[in-house]
């Protein structure tokens, strides 16, 4: 009896592991976007945080960076400033009165995810982030940004 | 005239009602207008263009002396990106323009602080040419008055040390180790024949090289070396100055240091001097801060042996908006940086 169940519960756990495992990883990471067939290299997380605190100006292919932000409020903007800067938007606001001395302003604000999709496949050097749940054929994953904390949940929120 | 005056009106209306766009693929329009933010300038994403600015009044009690009201700085920002690898920046000051003791020419207080161009070589190489702020120490290229906590200036940083700016080229690199940032930069002054707006106390010429890394988020070491010779009476053969310097922040605090020594081969002699400087939140954006600086040598030709505190409180209930007061004291500081009580009001606009 043990012996004809056995395979098939063992089969259960780890079909259920491995789906519990998928959903983990997509829902805990923000998925960093270009336009689609950006010749980008070497990304790591420490790029990514040098172009959205405007320290990189140009990318690899002499392109300027233009960075994208969702507006403050927006709990992927907050999600994303925490798991790249490990602060909260508003902790960033002194790090930018240095940077508007030296005529550096921080990224556009977009109102919404489909916002930042259309800017980012229509421009060169845009870059920009969005879920996992809302990435279409528009535009090319770059990097996957692992979250701090669950995202999932913000997947019903797009705006169209 | 009229006729003259049209396609300017045309433009000037044009940029006023901010319709600037940029086009998708599939004919649709994104706007991105023309908008004012508080303390981030007016800007004007399409052209790359930003305008801005900050203010500072002070109130001044200083022992001995005549107390002053003053607007002690307006300046102006103008940055434009006219090609992705062309950044050009300039910040026009008026300097000392009104105050209790008087109202000065304009021509008198107009300055250009700033006003450069830069060369995005490549990701990483920026070569910038024109007028910068001499990149010794922290507090010179960050000394913006909404920027920093206290209304007086540690005597290290001041003008008389070393001049605030320098007019030549800078080549700069930044280098990425293990995900640390490590910045280098190599400058060349040549203030006598390039200075422009200015200014009595400039280099005549210089070179000079400074080193930041990020030890951590939190943590970051500087050292700078200046060789210069001044075109002012102080300083007058070539002096070299050398500097190391410290910032920490985490959740409100930060400690700074600043630590310099210079010596030159003349009756100026060698000096050498440090201020430590640290902020504690209190609570809602009320900071307390305290200072520590020490001078020892030939100030401004004078001898010192220098010991200054301060300590203060500074208010900064929006972002762009700082209050500070402070008391400074000290022994043999008389000369130098007298004792007294210093409030001020800056705004980044």
């Amino acid at each position: 009896m043990i012996a004809l169940f056995l395979p098939r519960l063992i089969q259960v756990i780890t079909l259920s592991a491995a789906a519990v495992t998928l959903s983990y990883a997509a829902a805990d990471e923000i998925l960093v976007i270009t336009q689609p067939n950006s010749a980008l290299k070497d990304f790591s997380t420490k790029k990514l945080e040098n172009i959205f605190l405007r320290k990189s100006l140009l990318n690899d292919a002499g392109v300027r960076w233009i960075p994208l932000n969702l507006g403050t409020e927006h709990p992927l903007r907050q999600a994303f400033s925490l798991s790249l800067f490990k602060k909260r938007p508003e902790a960033l606001e002194t790090y930018w009165n240095e940077q508007y001395f030296q005529g550096i302003v921080p990224p556009h604000v977009v109102a919404s995810e489909e916002a930042m999709l259309r800017f980012v496949t229509s421009t060169a050097g845009a870059i920009g982030y969005i879920l996992p749940c809302h990435l279409d054929e528009r535009v090319q994953v770059i990097y996957k940004l692992p979250t701090v904390e669950p995202v999932e949940q913000y997947c019903k929120d797009r705006t169209p | 005239m009229f006729k003259r005056l049209k396609p300017l009106t045309v433009l000037l209306s044009y940029l006023l009602l901010g319709n600037f766009t940029y086009t998708f693929a599939d004919n649709t329009e994104f706007h991105f207008p023309l908008s004012y933010q508080w303390g981030r300038g007016l800007s004007w994403p399409a052209a790359n263009v930003n305008l801005g600015g900050y203010f500072n009044a002070s109130y001044q009690q200083p022992e001995f002396i005549q107390n002053k009201t003053a607007l002690d700085e307006l300046g102006f920002f103008f940055t434009w990106s006219p090609h992705q690898r062309i950044r050009f920046f300039s910040e026009i000051d008026l300097n000392d323009w009104l105050s209790t003791t008087g109202i000065d020419k304009i021509e008198h207080v107009v300055r250009a602080e700033r006003l450069y161009v830069d060369l995005l070589a490549t990701e990483s190489t920026t070569l910038r040419l024109g007028k910068f702020l001499t990149p010794v120490g922290r507090w010179n290229v960050t000394h913006a008055a909404p920027l920093i906590w206290t209304t007086t200036r540690p005597l290290v940083t001041e003008r008389r040390l070393f001049t605030s700016h320098a007019s030549g080229f800078m080549l700069s690199q930044k280098v990425d180790i293990n995900d640390h940032n490590l910045d280098i930069s190599f400058y060349a002054d040549n203030s006598e024949e390039l200075d422009v707006l200015d200014n009595q106390l400039g280099f005549e010429n210089a070179i000079g090289s400074r080193v930041t890394f990020d030890i951590t988020e939190q943590l970051q070491l500087g050292a700078s070396f200046l060789d210069y010779k001044n075109r002012s009476i102080t300083h007058k053969t070539r002096n070299n100055l050398f500097g190391v310097d410290l910032l920490w922040k985490k959740d409100g605090y930060e400690v700074e240091m600043e630590a310099i020594y210079r010596t030159a081969q003349d009756n100026q002699g060698d000096e050498q001097g440090l201020y430590l400087q640290s902020v504690i939140p209190i609570i809602e954006q009320i900071f307390v801060i305290g200072r520590y600086e020490y001078v020892n040598g030939i100030h401004r030709y004078i001898p010192t042996d220098t010991h200054i505190g301060v300590g203060g409180i500074a208010w900064r209930p929006f972002t762009p908006l700082v209050i500070k007061a402070e008391y400074l004291f000290g022994e043999q500081n008389q000369y130098v940086a007298p004792s007294g009580f210093f409030t001020s009001i800056s705004m980044f606009f």
